[in-house]
């Protein structure tokens, strides 16, 4: 068996209004798996994905990579961690693509000779090295959201999480995209409502509703579960009908 | 959505633009101090600094047009501070108005004041308008974290030159999406819609300021912005700038 790369234990979160957000959450992710967490809308799906790099902060033990998640650590975990924001106009905040994708790595006190050719194979990596100088606001979606994978393929992450990759993608861009998710050998937490990439790149699959793990296990199972799926407000996913 | 950018020419071929942004910025306040510590009555001074501007536009391949448009949007903010500026000052009485038992009086050395007001302002505007349209902003921004102004003051440029696009296709989309509903209704009740739709935009600009934040955290962001330097000083750059002060000297000292 491979490494825990990521280990939760009794995991538990409130919103600042007292109103649980996560409750009991327990989950053990190993090097190179894909996990796909899926759930109807406010489940806490993108709250648990904050919790892997100690944005949000809840009761209970997240460990990362061996490392439990505390200030001396965090910068380290930040970067282990590559956190992909849905909106990619909040991840892409830096005026030029470059600086945008420079941004973690001269945070990470990386050696500046090296960052140049970092930028480089991480935008390659997305196949967008050729908006390299542009500014933000003047790329299509589509390439915000492949750009915004590079702002943290940079970081050299072990981890990639990715909250709703394929939203508002058309379909020649989604199925780049997935095939880009299918090469990577990184380890991969997907949180979203595409049920059939999580059929293709996923190969466990966790099922979150209202804040607690109601089902986990191996996504062809779970998702072809008709009373299961349909319980939580989800749909089988089309190939499995 | 289209929008006007500021730096739309920046990407020009022209002698004007390849001089080093911290250069351009240099010379640019240099030409504005010179201009404001000018005599009013030194009309030919005046003449000059308009025509040095006038062969640095025609250098850098600007459409003239686009830089006085740009200036006409700035000159009626002046306008309405010097306005006063005639009726104010006392001195030999040149012309009055009697509105009842207001009178208002106009003298020389207000409107000499007022013109001289105008002329510096608008110089100084057109210098900078010429400085920004010819600098791509983003370079901009570096040459002024290069001239040490403080990161606070270019982190909220940044971030504004970044998001103000997204903001105004924002409000534009909700406009459009009131108008496709808006059917009659009272003018005061569009009105008063206008003003929600204000406070919507407020709150979805305070949220995004949020994730924006968290997502510069989960990069690593820890209180202090660090870019990477691309910017060399070439000879023509300090050329540049003995010409542009030597000129200014000139016309300061020998034109009078």
């Amino acid at each position: 068996m491979q490494n825990k790369i990521i280990e939760i234990k009794n995991l538990n979160y409130f919103y600042p209004d007292k109103t649980p957000a996560l409750s009991n959450i327990n989950l053990e992710v190993h090097e190179g798996q894909s996990i796909g967490i899926i759930g109807p809308n406010g489940a806490g799906k993108t709250t648990l994905l904050l919790h892997l790099n100690g944005i949000l902060q809840g009761q209970g033990s997240v460990r990362i990579c061996g490392m439990q998640i505390n200030k001396e650590d965090l910068p380290k975990i930040r970067s282990k961690v590559g956190l992909v924001f849905q909106d990619p106009d909040s991840q892409l905040f830096m005026p030029t693509v470059f600086d945008d994708v420079a941004f973690g790595p001269i945070n990470m006190d990386m050696p500046k000779e090296k960052i140049p050719s970092l930028i480089e194979k991480a935008l390659n990596e997305v196949d967008m090295l050729k908006a390299k100088d542009k500014l933000a606001h003047h790329l299509s979606f589509g390439e915000k959201k492949r750009v915004s994978i590079a702002t943290v393929l940079s970081m050299k992450p072990e981890i990639l999480a990715m909250d709703e990759p394929t939203s508002n993608l058309d379909p020649k861009h989604r199925r780049k995209l997935i095939n880009f998710i299918k090469d990577s050998k990184l380890t991969k937490i997907i949180a979203t409502h595409d049920l059939e990439l999580v059929l293709e790149v996923c190969q466990q699959v966790i099922i979150l509703d209202k804040g607690i793990i109601v089902s986990q296990g191996n996504t062809k199972d779970i998702l072809s579960d008709k009373t299961l799926i349909e319980a939580h407000d989800l749909e089988i996913p089309f190939s499995l009908q | 959505m289209q929008h006007s950018y500021i730096d739309k020419y920046w990407d020009l071929e022209s002698p004007v633009h390849k001089i080093d942004p911290r250069f351009k910025i240099i010379g640019c306040v240099g030409f504005i101090l010179f201009a404001i510590f000018t005599a009013p009555t030194s009309f030919l001074t005046f003449a000059s600094y308009g025509l040095l501007l006038a062969v640095l536009i025609a250098l850098s391949k600007v459409p003239l047009r686009f830089i006085l448009m740009r200036c006409l949007v700035i000159v009626p903010f002046v306008l309405m501070v010097a306005m006063f500026i005639p009726f104010m000052k006392k001195g030999q009485f040149a012309g009055g108005y009697s509105l009842g038992s207001l009178k208002l009086t106009v003298t020389y050395d207000g409107l000499f004041i007022f013109w001289n007001v105008l002329i510096k302002a608008f110089l100084s505007i057109m210098a900078l308008t010429l400085l920004i349209s010819t600098t791509k902003f983003t370079q901009f921004l570096k040459a002024l974290q290069r001239l040490n102004i403080p990161q606070v003051f270019i982190m909220i440029l940044s971030f504004m030159y970044r998001y103000i696009f997204v903001i105004t296709d924002e409000l534009e989309l909700m406009l459009r999406a009131k108008k496709a509903r808006s059917i009659g209704g009272s003018r005061w009740f569009h009105f008063k819609t206008l003003s929600n739709m204000l406070g919507v935009l407020f709150l979805k600009s305070y949220e995004k300021g949020e994730t924006v934040y968290l997502a510069m955290c989960s990069r690593g962001y820890n209180g202090d912005i660090k870019t990477i330097d691309e910017m060399y000083i070439k000879k023509s750059d300090v050329a540049f700038l003995i010409i542009m002060f030597s000129t200014l000297s000139c016309i300061r000292f020998f034109i009078n």
